[in-house]
């Protein structure tokens, strides 16, 4: 897949809808691209942050370590942007991710990643707006759990 | 040093100043007799009339009688003579010169040399207030002209005086009234010279004191250039140091006329006298009182009469000059009491003093300085102890540190080392004990292992040469006669190859068992990874070490089974002659090889006219300049109008900021023309070296197809075997079986490239590189190259970090009683440091550590905590009492709002300030949201907003209390309240999700107001607040977790 393909791929993701061109271009030329073989990870939880991928193809495991091992809780695929709200905090990883599959990714080195989406403040809101919605739920979660007595 | 300079040269130049003299003075009969035998050939051999004659000569009242001539043989005897004098005569001079700049030079180093020692021995606090621009001034510049006039200080007005006389004499010995006339003038002279000089003088000073002011700005300027260029100050330095320059121009100018109103008075004075002579000797010869040989040898001797006088006048000139320069000097470095006692560099050798037990008792020290004082303070440090100085850069702490290590004098109070006062107990033989690593400390240029080695190289150990080689630094220079002269300027005359490391200070005996203790010390400091890293990034000559250099190709070809055993095989991709390397520039894959001339660089090789011709036959060419001008055309579109420090161009290596303008003309007259080749060379090779800078793998253009990467393999042959063999011979091919000068050990270990696009691919090579040195016993020899690694100028080859524990373990080797670390780890993490600590702890267990530190770390290392607190010990403790200072003093001091606009204003900042989201924020972006804010009132009982409402702003309460009630099938219960300086649904500033509950005003309500739209624009039109806030809430984002869940009134 050549540069201009790739461009194609991530404008569609949602954060860089609003993006100009050039920006959008100017972060992937500078960026790398990654081959993954099934059953290899991308990185491991707690690993110090360095950059946010954008999956290319393949299939890719999200696990949170647990006493009894990894437990799967998500899955990313083809489209999908990891470790962009860590990206802004600097937060080590709070999860591992693994392929499922050979998978590629397009890896940017996070003060590029920042530099290029906070420069650009509809996109900055457009991150705000993902963060909060996230939040949100994450709040909702957290009371729905606390309702139903799990946390005391 | 002498308060004068006659009396320093008196000093140290007796007996040299004496010979001069001597040679002097032995030298004036001949001078004399060169000035009576032209008379004598005048009116005797040439006018005589009664030959033949009896050729004698009066010595001291001897007649010495030298045969009887004719006329001619006389005349020849008496010129014969006279050559002779000449030459004598000259010989004199030559030999009075040569000694004479040798004595000059000789007290020159002399002089430096005590400048240097003295300037080592200044005590710390003196560093503090002296340029270094203005020392290497004053040890350099100033000196130099003092060299010059030492040597002929004594002997040049007593031989110029000398000479002077004995041809006055000469000529008062022909006619007393000749010689009055000669000397005429000489009393008006006498009076105006040393009037103009002493405004010369004076100036000379001035000049002094504002060249020595230069310097020591434009060292400042050098050590501060990071300033100076990130505050945009050269417009403003330029003008500073024209006004400097300015100021000595005029100097100097005014120095320049008076020098010469002098000259042109002694020369107009020296052109009068001829007047009188030829007036008065004229009158004489014609009356017959005078022989005309009389006057023409007076002439003659008048001729050889100014150029002594002018040599005094200008010695006078010089001496007042001298003076004047040396007690400027001088004066630099007898501002310090404790600096009047002679050097003691040379003195005897010290011997090593016990440092521990070290009591300070009521210790003080003064300097005027908030944050370095400190006052009575009193502390023991007993073997074995380890003891941390807790408090804040302004608490003195740090102060204490280098008392305790003996770097600063206390100004009050009493030390004691091992119950000796240290008042008594020289300097030197204390720090032996004692090691300091400070934050700043210095890593000197040189190797690894010579800074290891510093601390060892207290006094020499032999003052015989290890080996008896007989030859000195300098060229034709015998051994002996360095020495000799060493000890005749007052130098060291220590044998060039004595040995200065002290063995049996690092505990061991010979240089091997050293180099043990430096990798232990290395490992110690957890450095010992830097170093092999290190050592793997060196090039090695095969000359110099081929065992190495075969073991390194065993080590590659290990290297190469354990990847592909490991299944890595996609980590690696080895070079191979016959293949295409993907992770290799375009260039690399064409050269196959690496060489130092620049026509096989990658520029270089894109001019190549053997490789043009190849390239076209092979049908590469025109892909190759497709690519390029469409790799710049893309560059340019996207990187154009970035700022040229932007830092995607350190990252992207294809291209700089500068490059950049010259595609995008290049492009602008490639659209005209079409065709690279029409393009001016140096255009070509930039525009073309774009390809050959491509590297498949990495920068994903897709320029070559397979099929054109087997034609480059092919080419690749072909332009091996059609270069001649001088060119082939400065290319060093890669070859699987031949070590590779030109590149690193570790790129010659890997013999490949590691591919681009593999996660932690460098780190998996790096592990088996270590292990495959391992398996083959190779890292002592590599370790060794690490620690022969230079390190650059000031240690700029290492991090911080690297020079930190270079420093530290410096002190280490050296095996003092008391390691004293003043923030000396400041650049490692808390955990590294831990480790550090703990090394220490266990491998040298009889060290005790005086640590310098911000905050209370590593109780479990320390025995004893101290806190400081403005200069004064406030207290010490155990490790079990030991506090955390950043608990302690719980909240910070509230951010300092500037100027605020109102008193409304005001109160709004302040509320907002206490805002976590806003946390980030700065006063000026405070202020820019403090505009976008309302202020809203409710009367009790009146409703904020309703449940399910969408939020669309964010509320601050400023005063009374909101109540927040939630409803359920249709009854309302209070869950929670809020009161003053809480916030209010702060989620609505980023998105439009419904209430989650209501909120009723339960007294008065004050509400600051921040409206979403309002807040979304003051983002929009300020990109950084926008981040600054994301950082806030990505980090609670982040930080939550099950059991705190974020408060928010958003659902």
């Amino acid at each position: 897949m050549s540069l201009h393909e790739e461009y194609e791929l991530l404008s569609r993701i949602e954060l860089f809808e609003k993006l100009k061109p050039v920006q959008l271009k100017r972060l992937i030329f500078v960026s790398r691209r990654y081959q993954i073989e099934p059953n290899e990870y991308l990185f491991k939880q707690g690993d110090e942050m360095s950059r946010v991928f954008a999956i290319i193809s393949g299939e890719l495991s999200v696990l949170l370590d647990s006493p009894s091992g990894e437990i799967n809780v998500a899955m990313h695929s083809t489209g999908d942007l990891v470790g962009e709200i860590a990206a802004i905090s600097g937060a080590a990883r709070t999860a591992s991710i693994r392929a499922n599959t050979y998978s590629e990714v397009i890896g940017f080195e996070r003060d590029q990643f920042v530099d290029t989406v906070t420069s650009d403040p509809p996109t900055a809101l457009r991150l705000m707006q993902l963060l909060s919605t996230r939040l949100t739920y994450q709040n909702n979660q957290l009371r729905k759990l606390a309702q139903t007595g799990v946390l005391t | 040093m002498e308060k004068g300079i006659f009396a320093y040269i008196l000093k140290y130049s007796r007996k040299q100043q004496l010979t001069l003299l001597l040679m002097t003075v032995a030298s004036f009969p001949f001078y004399y007799l060169s000035l009576d035998l032209p008379k004598t050939i005048i009116n005797e051999a040439i006018g005589g009339i009664d030959f033949p004659v009896t050729a004698s000569l009066n010595v001291l009242g001897f007649q010495l009688n030298f045969g009887t001539y004719q006329q001619i043989p006389y005349l020849l005897l008496l010129c014969l003579a006279f050559l002779a004098l000449v030459f004598i005569n000259g010989l004199f001079k030559l030999f009075i010169n040569i000694y004479r700049g040798l004595l000059g030079e000789r007290m020159l180093r002399r002089m430096r040399l005590q400048l240097i020692t003295r300037i080592m021995e200044f005590p710390l606090k003196r560093f503090r207030r002296t340029s270094q621009g203005e020392l290497v001034s004053m040890v350099n510049q100033e000196t130099e002209p003092l060299g010059g006039f030492i040597g002929e200080s004594i002997s040049l007005p007593l031989y110029q005086g000398g000479l002077l006389l004995t041809i006055l004499t000469f000529m008062f010995v022909q006619d007393w009234r000749l010689g009055l006339a000669s000397i005429a003038l000489y009393p008006v002279q006498g009076w105006i010279i040393p009037k103009l000089q002493k405004q010369i003088n004076l100036l000379n000073q001035e000049r002094t004191l504002r060249i020595r002011s230069l310097s020591e700005n434009l060292g400042e300027v050098v050590a501060g250039i990071n300033e100076v260029h990130a505050n945009n100050n050269l417009r403003f330095y330029d003008h500073h140091f024209s006004t400097l320059l300015g100021v000595i121009y005029f100097i100097r100018v005014k120095i320049y006329k008076k020098k010469f109103l002098i000259k042109f008075l002694n020369n107009s004075f020296a052109q009068i006298t001829p007047f009188f002579f030829f007036l008065i000797g004229g009158v004489l010869v014609i009356q017959g009182d005078l022989s005309i040989g009389a006057l023409v040898a007076a002439l003659a001797a008048y001729k050889d009469l100014s150029p002594p006088w002018k040599e005094l006048l200008s010695w006078y000139q010089g001496q007042a000059d001298a003076r004047l320069r040396y007690s400027v000097l001088i004066e630099q470095f007898q501002q310090d009491d404790d600096l009047t006692s002679a050097p003691k560099v040379h003195t005897e050798p010290v011997s090593q003093q016990p440092a521990l037990p070290m009591v300070a008792s009521r210790v003080s020290f003064t300097q005027g300085n908030r944050g370095q004082d400190i006052e009575n303070v009193s502390l023991t440090i007993e073997s074995g102890d380890w003891i941390s100085l807790v408090g804040s850069s302004s608490s003195g702490k740090g102060t204490v540190a280098q008392i305790c290590a003996r770097l600063l004098d206390p100004t009050d109070g009493k030390l004691l080392y091992a119950d000796q006062d240290s008042q008594h107990v020289p300097r030197a033989a204390t720090t032996m004990s004692i090691a300091y690593v400070g934050h700043d400390s210095y890593v000197f240029s040189g190797t690894v292992r010579s800074n290891l080695l510093q601390g060892l190289k207290q006094q020499p150990q032999s003052t015989r040469a290890k080996n008896e080689s007989n030859s000195s630094p300098v060229k034709h220079i015998t051994k002996d006669e360095w020495e000799r002269e060493a000890s005749l300027s007052g130098n060291s005359n220590l044998a060039l190859d004595t040995d200065w490391i002290d063995y049996q200070k690092a505990g061991v005996d010979n240089s091997e068992s050293l180099s043990e203790s430096i990798a232990n010390v290395l490992n110690t400091v957890g450095a010992a990874d830097d170093v092999v890293g290190n050592a793997l990034s060196q090039q090695i000559n095969p000359q110099e070490d081929p065992e190495l250099v075969k073991s390194i190709i065993e080590a590659r070809h290990l290297f190469k089974e354990q990847i592909m055993e490991q299944g890595l095989g996609s980590v690696v991709e080895f070079l191979d002659p016959d293949q295409y390397n993907d992770n290799a520039s375009l260039a690399e894959n064409i050269l196959f090889g690496i060489s130092d001339l620049p026509e096989f660089s990658t520029e270089g090789l894109t001019n190549h006219p053997v490789l043009r011709k190849l390239l076209e036959e092979y049908d590469l060419a025109d892909v190759l300049d497709d690519t390029a001008v469409e790799t710049a055309k893309t560059l340019c579109e996207l990187f154009m109008d970035l700022p040229s420090d932007h830092e995607f161009f350190s990252r992207y290596d294809l291209v700089n900021a500068e490059d950049l303008e010259q595609f995008d003309r290049i492009l602008r007259v490639l659209r005209k023309q079409k065709s690279i080749a029409k393009l001016g060379n140096k255009d070509k090779v930039l525009i073309r070296s774009i390809s050959y800078k491509l590297v498949s793998g990495r920068h994903r253009l897709d320029m070559l197809s397979d099929d054109m990467k087997q034609r480059v393999v092919k080419l690749r042959k072909d332009f091996a075997q059609s270069l001649d063999e001088t060119a082939r011979s400065h290319i060093n091919y890669f070859s699987p079986d031949t070590y590779n000068p030109l590149v690193s050990i570790r790129e010659n270990i890997i013999f490949g490239r590691i591919v681009y696009g593999r996660l932690g691919a460098h780190k998996k090579v790096q592990t088996i590189i270590l292990n495959v040195l391992q398996s083959l016993n190779l890292m002592p020899p590599i370790y060794e190259v690490g620690i022969s690694a230079n390190v650059g100028l000031a240690g700029s080859l290492l991090s911080v970090t690297q020079r930190q524990k270079l420093a530290l373990a410096r002190g280490l080797l050296k095996r003092p009683e008391l390691l004293v670390v003043y923030e000396g780890l400041s650049a490692t993490s808390t955990e590294e440091t831990h480790v550090i600590l703990s090394n220490i702890k266990e491998r040298h267990p009889d060290i005790s550590l005086l640590w310098v530190d911000d905050d209370t770390r590593f109780t479990d290392l320390f025995d004893k905590f101290a806190y400081f607190q403005t200069g004064k010990l406030d207290r010490l403790e155990e490790p079990s009492k030991a506090v955390n200072l950043a608990k302690e003093s719980d909240s910070e001091a509230p951010r300092q709002l500037a100027n605020p606009a109102s008193e409304e204003t005001r109160k709004m900042l302040k509320t907002l300030d206490q805002i976590p989201l806003f946390s980030m924020l700065d006063t000026h972006q405070l202020h820019l949201l403090a505009r976008a804010c309302e202020s809203v009132t409710l009367a009790e009982g009146e409703r904020l907003f309703a449940q399910g409402d969408i939020g669309d702003a964010l509320y601050v309460v400023v005063e009374g209390m909101a109540g927040v009630f939630r409803s359920k099938d249709g009854v309302e219960t209070k869950v929670g309240e809020y009161g003053t300086d809480e916030v209010i649904g702060e989620l609505a500033l980023l998105s439009d999700n419904p209430r989650w509950a209501s909120v009723d005003a339960m007294s008065k309500l004050n509400l600051l107001k921040l409206k979403r739209h309002v807040f979304l624009e003051t983002i929009r039109s300020n990109g950084e607040i926008g981040y600054q806030i994301l950082q806030v809430v990505s980090n609670r984002f982040t930080s939550t977790n099950a059991n705190n869940p974020v408060k928010s009134i958003d659902s």
